[in-house]
């Protein structure tokens, strides 16, 4: 009786954290799969590659992730992953500033071509401005 | 002692082992690679920047940078690659949201420097267009200047050239003029009666003929003209010669017609003579051709000798005729006169009566002078009883 009131003890001990311990496998095994979805999604962003390396990295952890998952050592999954989701914001931020540094390089080349065009205005403007006086001092001539 | 040695000296060397494996144990690890990183990218200019931007992010990382020195210190590598990995990334994203700032940046001074310049390019490339504009109708007007005065030209030539022709025109027709003078004084034979005026005008026609030909108009027309002139004053100088010298012929030929004539009538012997300038046809009747006796009346069947004369007075309606009677020299003086005058007189009326104009003809009664045969015999005062019937000429 003692024995059965131990192992209902260590029974109603073990299996809620046993199902506990399932939970945090499946979340965590959610997790990844997001932050999988997250970082395919922010290879597709990346068109300008600015973040190659880094994204190449996140997909490293990543694997790392399911790895350890699997090896179910929770805890460095967590640390993992908080790492891939800081390393995923910090690559989203570093994909806009390359579209804003490209979109910058385009508005500075559309200014340089205008400011060309400018100059070669004026260089016909002085052109025209000789020939306008030299046709009339012809006239007057 | 010795002994003491022998169990204390395995201790000792044991110790020593223990010691140097403690002190191994305890020396740091070398500096992990991310931490170098983080290292490298927080004393990076761009670091500064970044903290303004995103100073939670920095003192985030710098957070992480002190936990991975300290951990690596403590030789807990595993913690201290993760803490400066996570450090890197604050870093990194602070980085990236200074970059965004400075693009951003970019872009609104660019945008701004863009709007000015467009501006600045549109007042230029109007202030071409209006240049351009000036210019092209500089070099309109040049090239239509080019082309009047080109037309100019072309109009001055020509009307050189019109100029030239008109002069030629013009002395062409002055030598026309002087051509037809010269013919006109040929016709009047200046060449005969002005031979000096004539030869001259021919000899400048000639020289203006060349002159046309070396296209020296101005003095062609001149000469034209004086040839003309000379031509002229031929033709003026001939023309009383010529006339008078047709005159000539023609009363010449008259007379030679009207002398042919008047012989031509029966029983009548014409004679010509001449008094001063006048030119005279004489056809004596006859008084016993037309009268009996003393008789002032013509006889019957005796008058177709006076039809005859008639038809040659008429015949010849310019010359003036005159009607004379004449006698022999038997009677009185005025006797002889006054039958002399009624026997012309008869002649007179029958002549007005076959039609001739009265006003030709002049009558008069010469008696018995100018008698033509000797009185003294029958014959002879037969022939000075006459009637002569007159015609004058030049």
């Amino acid at each position: 009786m003692r024995r059965l009131r131990t192992s209902l003890l260590t029974a109603a001990l073990v299996f809620p954290s046993i199902a506990a311990l399932a939970g945090e496998a499946d979340d965590l095994q959610r997790a990844i799969d997001v932050a999988r979805q997250g970082a395919k999604d922010l290879a597709n962003l990346d068109e300008l590659k600015a973040a190659r390396e880094d994204l190449a990295l996140l997909d490293v952890w990543l694997r790392s992730a399911w790895t350890l998952r699997s090896e179910e050592k929770y805890n460095e999954v967590r640390v993992v992953l908080d790492r891939c989701q800081a390393q995923a914001d910090m690559i989203r931020e570093t994909i806009v500033a390359s579209k804003i540094s490209l979109e910058a390089a385009q508005k500075e080349g559309e200014l340089k071509a205008l400011r060309d065009e400018i100059a070669r205005t004026k260089q016909a403007i002085n052109a025209a401005m000789a020939k306008k006086a030299s046709l009339e001092g012809k006239g007057r001539s | 002692m010795i002994g003491d040695l022998r169990i204390v000296a395995p201790r000792l060397v044991a110790l020593a082992v223990s010691v140097v494996a403690c002190l191994g144990a305890c020396a740091t690890a070398p500096k992990p690679p991310e931490l170098e990183t983080l290292e490298r990218l927080r004393a990076d200019p761009g670091a500064a920047a970044a903290a303004k931007r995103a100073p939670d992010l920095v003192k985030s990382a710098d957070h992480w940078l002190a936990k991975a020195r300290q951990d690596w210190q403590e030789n807990d590598i595993e913690d201290a690659v993760h803490e400066a990995m996570m450090g890197i990334i604050k870093l990194k994203q602070a980085l990236a949201l200074a970059e965004q700032d400075r693009g951003k940046s970019r872009i609104i001074n660019a945008q701004a420097e863009h709007e000015s310049a467009a501006d600045q390019h549109q007042r230029l490339k109007r202030d071409l267009s209006a240049l351009n504009e000036q210019v092209a109708l500089l070099e309109r007007l040049q090239v239509q200047a080019a082309e009047r005065r080109k037309l100019e030209e072309q109009l001055s030539a020509e009307k050189q050239l019109l100029d030239v022709e008109r002069q030629k025109a013009t002395v062409v027709e002055k030598i026309t003029e002087a051509e037809l003078a010269l013919k006109t004084a040929e016709t009047v034979n200046a060449p005969k009666h002005a031979p000096p005026l004539f030869q001259e005008a021919k000899d400048l026609l000639a020289r203006a003929q060349q002159e046309v030909q070396q296209r020296t108009y101005d003095a062609a027309l001149v000469t034209a003209e004086l040839a003309k002139k000379k031509a002229d004053e031929a033709a003026q100088a001939a023309k009383p010669h010529y006339q008078r010298e047709a005159e000539s012929a023609e009363s010449r030929m008259r007379a030679e017609a009207l002398a042919r004539d008047a012989a031509a009538i029966p029983r009548v012997v014409v004679r010509r003579d001449t008094r001063g300038s006048l030119q005279r046809l004489v056809i004596p009747i006859r008084s016993d051709e037309l009268f009996r006796g003393r008789e002032t009346m013509v006889a019957a069947g005796r008058e177709a000798v006076l039809d005859s004369v008639a038809a040659l007075v008429k015949k010849y309606p310019t010359y003036p005729v005159q009607v004379i009677g004449y006698t022999d020299s038997r009677g009185r003086s005025g006797e002889l006169l006054a039958l002399s005058l009624a026997r012309a007189q008869t002649v007179y009326s029958a002549l007005i009566v076959r039609g001739v104009d009265a006003r030709r003809i002049v009558v008069s009664g010469q008696g018995s002078s100018e008698a033509i045969s000797d009185n003294r015999t029958t014959t002879g005062r037969a022939q000075n009883n006459r009637v002569e019937v007159v015609f004058l000429y030049q």
